[in-house]
This record gives C-alpha cells, structure tokens and sequence, in this order.
C-alpha cells in the first residue's frame, strides 16, 4: 500500500530514476565518443602485441611502466575527469534542454533522488567502459613478455581499479555541482581540470586543494615521465587521501542536492 | 533483459573474467611471492638475514641484456656463475628464480646463502658432482648435502661451500653450517625468515615483476661508511672535500632489463630534512661529475639518465640506461684500461727514468 | 474543507515583468476553464498549482498544502504539460510504465495502469511503438495517458487537445468531461474558447497578469456571436467536405487553402457547424483542425471596450 501523504522512499525513487537515466545515458552520442577515447589505451596495447609479435625490437617503456603511465597519467589524469565533466555537468542540463524534467519534477519523488539516480546512471556508465579498458590493457601489457611475473603486479591492477572508480566519483561529484550552479558549465571544468588542478604540481600547501593530489596519492607506480611535476610532486597518506576523496564527492553531491531542490528549473525549457 | 542491461552485464563480465584472471595469475604464476617478490621457498633463509637479493632468471634471459651479454661470463651474476659452475645447472634454463641472503656486513667474509627456484633432477646433479670428485657428500636428516671447495671473493683464497637439492624445485648453496641450518628448518616445516618482520617489509614495496631486485635493512646499512669523499677538481689525487651522509633506514633497488636498464634506488631516511640532504648530495655528485667528464660523451649521458627525487623522507634515484649507452661506456672502459696497461701505473711511471 | 486548488494574494513577476499580480481564487472539485490570450498568464498560472513555480509573493495551495516544495502532492496530482517532448527512445507503454514507477506501484500495477490510460486514449494497439515514432496527436494522447494513469485527484492539462483530429479531440472532451463528473478537480488551459465550452461551464478568464472575469462561460460565449468564426480543416479529400457542409445553415462561406488540402469555413453559429461536423469529419478524413481567430483577443478587446 502506497502513503500518499510522503513522497516515494529514497532508495526505490533513486532507483527507479537511475532505471530510466541509464537506457539513455548508455547509448548517447556522448558516452560512444568517451567511450572510445577511454577504451584507446586497449587498442593501443593491441598495436604493442601485434608490433611485438612481428619481431620488431620494442623501444622506449617497458609494458608495465607504459600501463603505469596509461594509469596515472591518460586515465586518471586526463581521461577520466574528462569523462566526468561531460557527462556529470549534463545530468540535469540534458533533461533541461530535452524539456523532460517537468515529467520527473511532477512525481511524489523529492528532487536529490532525482539528482542521486542520474548520478548513479552516469557512475555505472562510465565504470562500463573505464574497468574492462583497464582490465583488458593490463593484461594485454603485462603478458606482453611472458605470463612470469603476471601474478606479482595484480594487486597494483586491483588497486587502480579502485582509483580509476574513485576519480570518477570525485569529479563527477564535482561536476555534478558546477552542472546545477551554473549555466554553462563545461568551460569553467575545463579551466578547473587544466588550470587549478595544476596546482598539484607546486610546493607547499596549494596542492591538497586539489583533487589530482589526493587520487594521485593512491596510485602504486610512479611513472618516470611526469616531468616537471616529479619536482614537487607529493604524496599524501593513503588513509588520507581516501578519506578527503569521499567526504569532498558526498560535499560536492550534498551541495548540488541543495541547489537543486532550490531552483526553479521550468523557466529554462 | 535490456539493451542497455546486456551492455552492463557484458562489462562486468570482462570486469570479473580479468579479476578472477588476476587471481589465479596471483595463485600460480611461478614468481609468485609469499612477500612481494620473494617466492614462498625462501622464507627457509634464517632469520638473521640483513640483506635479501632476488633475480628473476627468467626475465633475465628473456631481455636483450642477456641476448647481447650472457655469452660473456663476466657479465654474469657471482651466484649465477657458481651455480654453474658447482652444480652443472644452466640456469638460463633449469632455473626461474635466484635468491641471495646475506646476514654479514658489506665487509663481512661470510658468504652468502644462494636459493635457487626451478625445476632440477637430482641423480643428474649427483653424478655431476660425483664424477667431478671435487664434492664430499654427508646425510642431513635425509637430505644430501654436498661439501666441495669453491671460489671466494678474494682470488688467493678458497673457501669450503656446501650444496643441498631441498627437493625437485629448490637448490640452496653456500656456506656449510648456513646449507645445513636450511636443510634442518626445511625438514622441520619452519619458516623463520618469517620473524624477520623490517626485512620482509622493505621485500614487500619492491616493484613488482623486477629482473633484479635487492633490499637492505637498517643494521646492515648502519655499518656502512656515512663520509665519503667527493670528486676533486685537481688532477687525479685531489680527493676533494670529504662529506657526511644522513644516515638510511632502508635501502630498495630494483631493476628491469627490458627494453633498456632501468634502476630504481629508493633510501629511506630518518627524516624528510635527511632525505632532502642526501638527494642534494646525490644530484651535486652527479652533476659534478658530468662537468667533470666534458671530454666523455659517454659519461655525459650517463650523468642526464640519472634522475634524483624526494618523497617525504625517502629518496629516489632512478636511471635508464639505453644498450648503446652501456656499450659505449664498456668501449671507454676498455680503452681507458688498456691504455693504463701500456702506460703502467702511476707509481711506475714516477719510477722510469726520466 | 479547502478548496483543492487556493490561490490568497499570489503573484509571480520576472524581473520587471509581472506575469500573475495579486490573484485570490478558490477552485472547487469539477472542470474549470483557464482561458486567456497568449501571453495572459494561464501558463504561469497552471506552473505555479503544479508546484514547478514559487509565488514570489502570497500563497499557493494544492490539496491544503503548499504547491510548492510538496512532492507528495504528486501521488494525488496529475499534469499535461504543454511541451511537446519525451525520452524518444521509449515506447508508449515503457513511458507509462517508468513514470508509474517514479509513483510507487509495483511492476504489476504499473503495468496494469498503464494498458487503462492506454485505451482510455485509444493508445493500447500502438503501446510497443517507439514515441519517436508517433505524431502529433498521438504524443498529445500519451501526455494526457500519463497525466491519468495514477488516478489523481488533481489534473491540471495545458493545451490538452492542441493538434488533435475532430475525432480525438471529442474523446478527450469526453473524458475530462467524466472525469469532472466523477468528482476529481480538472483545471484545463486554453486559449480556445470553443474547447474549453465544450468541456464546461466554469471559466477562469485570466489577461495581464490578472484575473478578468470568472463563472458561466455562456455569458462569455455569447458576446462573440456578432463575429463569424473561422476554422481551417485539413482532410484527405477536401473537396468532398466542402460538398458536404456548403449547404448547411450555420456556413457563411469557403474557401480553399493555396496547396488544395484545406478548407477554410466561415460560420456564424460555431456550436452548431463543430456539432454537425463530425459524421462530416469521419467521412472525408479530416486529420487536423483549428481556429485562426477563435481565441479570446476579441473577447478581451469586448471586454475591454464595454
């Protein structure tokens, strides 16, 4: 028996807006695009295999460090929070700009279960293409020369699994924020992405502002060709770093509820 | 079920085959480490080791370190050339894994504990010995253990060294009483490298898949000398100023042979004022010495390839060496030694008459 | 017991412009007629009832509470928005289906529910279709379908019949029709007064912002009778429709549409021609229909001048 007198519970209400959010966040122009340049490094480590396999003598990185620098500099770096800006600033804006919201604002569901479902429709898309990327370029990589030694680095993929997961968290959260604050988000994200989170890469305190800190932090290799950024890079205590990463992601989605639940979003359909 | 459903069940499943891949690649890939990259058999090395070495044979032969050097023996680990040389194995193919324990100072006569990982066959091992007369064989607790006389450090000298096939996959070699005390905890079902908790610690943050690996602790590293002189800027003779270096906790490297030698020196200082110190001193050595090797293009390139960094209280001192490089310091080596031969030694050129 | 919809002292500006200025009304449980011209506030109006709008001064209320920041009114209220837009990649009945969901019954009520609105439109034989493949009629039936499909007590419709054939449009009347009957509180906006007449009597006449006159439409209705309406039919064969309506009585004149596939009529009795035409309709196909000067401008200039 349904209570009419309080909206649907949070769980199911998120739920059955991530149920409907997903069908359409999956098969997007947006996620196929960011799919592909998420699942790059997989084919590129398929490039590797065939270039090895025709003799021809490798140069430059060895397998693992070239997957440690995919890890730490393509995905969790670049690709990810990418990733996160174009899909999270969206969540609200697309239905906005597809004048559906009026559907989901008219039923007895409160507005951050609305915003907790796209939320979790994007997360869940994003984790179906970054994870098995990963999976498959680790193992493509790390057996490039033989299965010895195989064993011995699978905890460090493990580890960036769950980092991988973690930076789209983080930044999706973000971005979820700057989606709901402001009209157009993606040119701020994208000075945020490659303006303040260079901060990461100076001395002193400047770099806990950022996100790139604390994510880098948790990851095991080191790749040698950081550049600039291995002068001062720091690195924080991984309970730390976890710590900040999931009290600043449930901020940033607190934050957004709020604003949410506030603005009167039919004027812009 | 849904399009978008099967899309989502389809990643997860890639997700779970490679998570349950890893696992059993974890379980039973033959480097696997009961810590780090230390295979399960070597936690039989007695419990007073202070210095733990490891080299993936394997790896080792597969690089082309080993297609341009492993016909030369000189370019052979000391332990790689006894197990030759002892026990008639060929590594390159019988053996997956060396490990070396040492519980002596850097000065220490005591040799090292050698454990070797692969697949051997004991009656060949035995008529090789046999046959070579040179073994003396005694019965440990069931177990053979072979006494014979074997290469010291010191040419002039020999030293008697024992060997022991634990069993099909495990041959451990070195000093008699060492041998004999490895034989006895193996028998007994013991593991006491296992108490031996500060050095199976720094074994665990070595990289994983490492061709070469090696950690020292703290009692060892304590007994090395913390002054050294720096490099002059006179002629040769001018020893310099001498310096005092912070003194290390720990000390890892690590190794990879594959597509070029890289190595990775990481020293854990007592503070981050002691680690900053001694990447300063490292950086101004190197960077002294490229000066100083104007005329050498080799050593030029050899001062660029070396990269010096600090976390917090631990330094890390990477290299990456490309073969042409190594080869062209190897012709300079050679060139500069063969001309020292001609010229003969400084003291007997002050001695010619002039 | 309070009125279901209660508006005390409400206004809305944006900005300099006011779009609702002080409005007090009380609408009972029935059907009432918002009309006005574009521009006259009944959007606003109807935005501010369904709780998407926050008054900027005064109160609005929906079943006793507040419109807005009361997501549970949702269980009780249904509404059709104006916009003519879907998730494109759902079917009819995967629409219905999803927002049940969002409204807390169970897969099977869901369902169930669903195939009712469905028929209740004449939807249920193109349920599995993809909404991106229905026209124009049939997207204003699935938005009316899931306005419905919960049972409210409250609906509130935006333009409910706009674009729909003679047909539909008689089926939806008919329905908001019963459903006033059946005691629920339907608010239907319009700017035709025809439609709204032939749903009911209550009117709501609402121009800049303020409400001009409310009660019988009738009264309103007949000062438009001095002016001949005009209503433009698009049909399969439109000639055939002019043959068959040139000799009624309530035809002033025709006139054919540049392309051949409309007829223009005009009619002093519009009651009497829009009742006489739907055997007309059904016969020649006439597949849309409207009423170029049928909205209230000049009934507020009326208004207005007297």
């Amino acid at each position: 028996m349904r209570d009419t007198t309080q909206p649907l519970p949070f769980v199911p209400a998120t739920r059955a807006v991530f149920d409907l959010s997903l069908e359409g966040m999956i098969w997007s122009r947006r996620s196929l695009l960011m799919g592909l340049l998420v699942a790059l490094p997989a084919v590129l480590a398929v490039v590797y295999r065939v270039v090895l396999a025709s003799g021809t003598p490798a140069r430059g990185l060895a397998p693992l460090d070239l997957y440690a620098l995919v890890v730490a500099v393509f995905w969790i770096r670049n690709v990810l929070p990418l990733a996160a800006l174009f899909h999270a600033t969206s969540l609200v804006a697309d239905e906005v700009e597809g004048r559906t919201l009026t559907y989901l604002l008219t039923r007895p569901i409160t507005r951050p279960a609305i915003l907790a479902g796209k939320f979790a429709a994007y997360l869940v898309t994003s984790l179906a293409v970054a994870l098995p990327a990963a999976v498959l370029t680790f193992f493509l990589l790390a057996s490039a020369r033989g299965w010895s030694g195989v064993g011995a680095a699978v905890p460090d993929l493990f580890r960036d699994l769950g980092v991988m997961a973690l930076s789209l968290v983080a930044y999706g959260a973000l971005f979820t924020l700057m989606g709901v604050l402001l009209k157009r988000p993606v040119i701020p994200g994208l000075l945020f992405l490659f303006g303040w989170e260079l901060l990461a890469n100076l001395p002193g305190y400047l770099p806990r502002l950022t996100l790139t800190t604390w994510l880098r932090s948790l990851i095991r290799h080191r790749p040698a060709e950081e550049g600039l950024s291995q002068l001062f890079a720091q690195v924080q205590p991984v309970g730390w770093s976890l710590t900040v990463l999931f009290v600043a992601s449930a901020v940033f989605l607190a934050a957004a509820a709020f604003i949410f639940t506030q603005r009167e979003y039919v004027l812009e359909q | 079920m849904s399009r978008s459903r099967l899309v989502l069940f389809a990643s997860m499943s890639v997700v779970v085959l490679g998570v349950l891949a890893g696992l059993g690649a974890l379980w039973m890939d033959p480097a696997r480490a009961a810590v780090g990259p230390l295979p399960g058999e070597a936690l039989v090395l007695p419990a007073d080791t202070r210095f733990v070495m490891g080299i993936d044979a394997k790896r080792v032969v597969a690089s082309p370190f080993w297609a341009r050097y492993g016909s030369e023996r000189s370019m052979r680990p000391q332990a790689w050339r006894q197990l030759e040389e002892m026990t008639g194995l060929d590594p390159a193919r019988d053996v997956d894994q060396i490990v070396v324990a040492g519980s002596g100072t850097a000065t220490s006569r005591t040799p090292p504990l050698v454990l070797a990982v692969g697949r051997f066959d004991p009656d060949r091992i035995a008529q090789t010995l046999q046959t070579s007369g040179k073994a003396t064989l005694r019965d440990v607790g069931g177990v053979r253990v072979y006494e014979f006389a074997g290469p010291s450090p010191s040419a002039s000298r020999t030293q008697t060294l024992a060997m022991a096939l634990l069993d099909r996959r495990t041959v451990v070699l070195g000093p008699p009483d060492g041998v004999e005390a490895t034989v006895r905890h193996r028998a007994a079902g013991e593991s006491p490298l296992q108490q031996n908790k500060g050095l199976l610690g720094l074994v665990e943050r070595v990289r994983p898949g490492s061709s070469f690996w090696m950690v020292g602790d703290q009692t060892l590293l304590a007994s090395l000398p913390n002054t050294f002189s720096g490099p002059g800027t006179g002629g040769s003779g001018d020893m310099g100023p001498s310096m005092n270096l912070p003194t290390l906790k720990a000390v890892t490297v690590t190794a990879d042979l594959d597509p070029e030698v890289s190595l990775a020196i990481v020293g854990e200082a007592i503070d981050d004022p002691s680690a900053t110190k001694l990447a300063d001193v490292v950086r101004g050595f190197v960077a002294l010495a490229t000066l100083q090797a104007r005329q050498k293009p080799e050593l030029q390139r050899l001062g660029s390839a070396i990269s010096v960094a600090t976390e917090a209280n631990r330094v890390l001192l990477n290299a990456r060496l490309p073969y042409e490089l190594i080869d062209s310091l190897r012709a300079m080596a050679m060139t500069s030694s063969a001309g020292a031969t001609d010229e003969g030694s400084p003291a007997e050129e002050a001695a010619k008459p002039k | 017991m309070s009125a279901p919809i209660s508006f005390a002292r409400a206004s809305r500006w944006y900005g300099p412009v006011i779009a609702l200025n002080d409005v007090t009304i009380d609408i009972p449980p029935g059907v009432t007629g918002l009309l006005g011209p574009n521009g006259a506030g009944k959007s606003t109006f109807l935005k501010l009832t369904a709780g998407q709008l926050r008054p900027s001064q005064g109160e609005v209320r929906l079943l006793g509470q507040p419109a807005w920041g009361s997501p549970e009114l949702f269980h009780r209220v249904g509404l059709c928005p104006e916009a003519d837009a879907f998730w494109e990649q759902l079917s009819g009945l995967q629409l219905l289906v999803t927002l049940l969901r969002l409204t807390g019954y169970d897969e099977a009520e869901c369902r169930q529910r669903a195939e009712n609105a469905l028929h209740q439109v004449d939807l249920l034989d193109a349920k599995n279709r993809k909404l991106g493949g229905y026209s124009k009629g049939m997207r204003q039936r699935i938005k009316l379908a899931q306005s419905i499909a919960h049972d409210p007590d409250v609906l509130l419709l935006d333009e409910p019949v706009s674009g729909m054939d003679p047909v539909n449009r008689r089926r939806v009347i008919d329905l908001v029709r019963r459903l006033g009957r059946e005691g629920k509180t339907v608010l239907v906006s319009s700017h035709i007064l025809h439609e709204i007449e032939a749903m009911t009597r209550q009117v709501l006449l609402i121009h800049n912002g303020r409400i001009l006159a409310e009660g019988d439409v009738r009264e309103i209705r007949d000062l438009l009778d001095e002016h001949p309406h005009t209503v433009a039919l698009r049909a399969r064969d439109p000639r055939a429709l002019a043959a068959a309506v040139v000799g009624w009585p309530s035809v002033l004149s025709l006139s054919f549409g540049e392309e051949g596939e409309w007829l223009t009529v005009q009619t002093a009795r519009p009651d009497e021609f829009y009742g006489a035409l739907h055997d007309a309709a059904l016969e020649s196909g006439v597949v849309e229909m409207y009423s170029p000067d049928e909205d209230l401008e000049s009934v507020f200039r009326y208004l207005v001048a007297r």
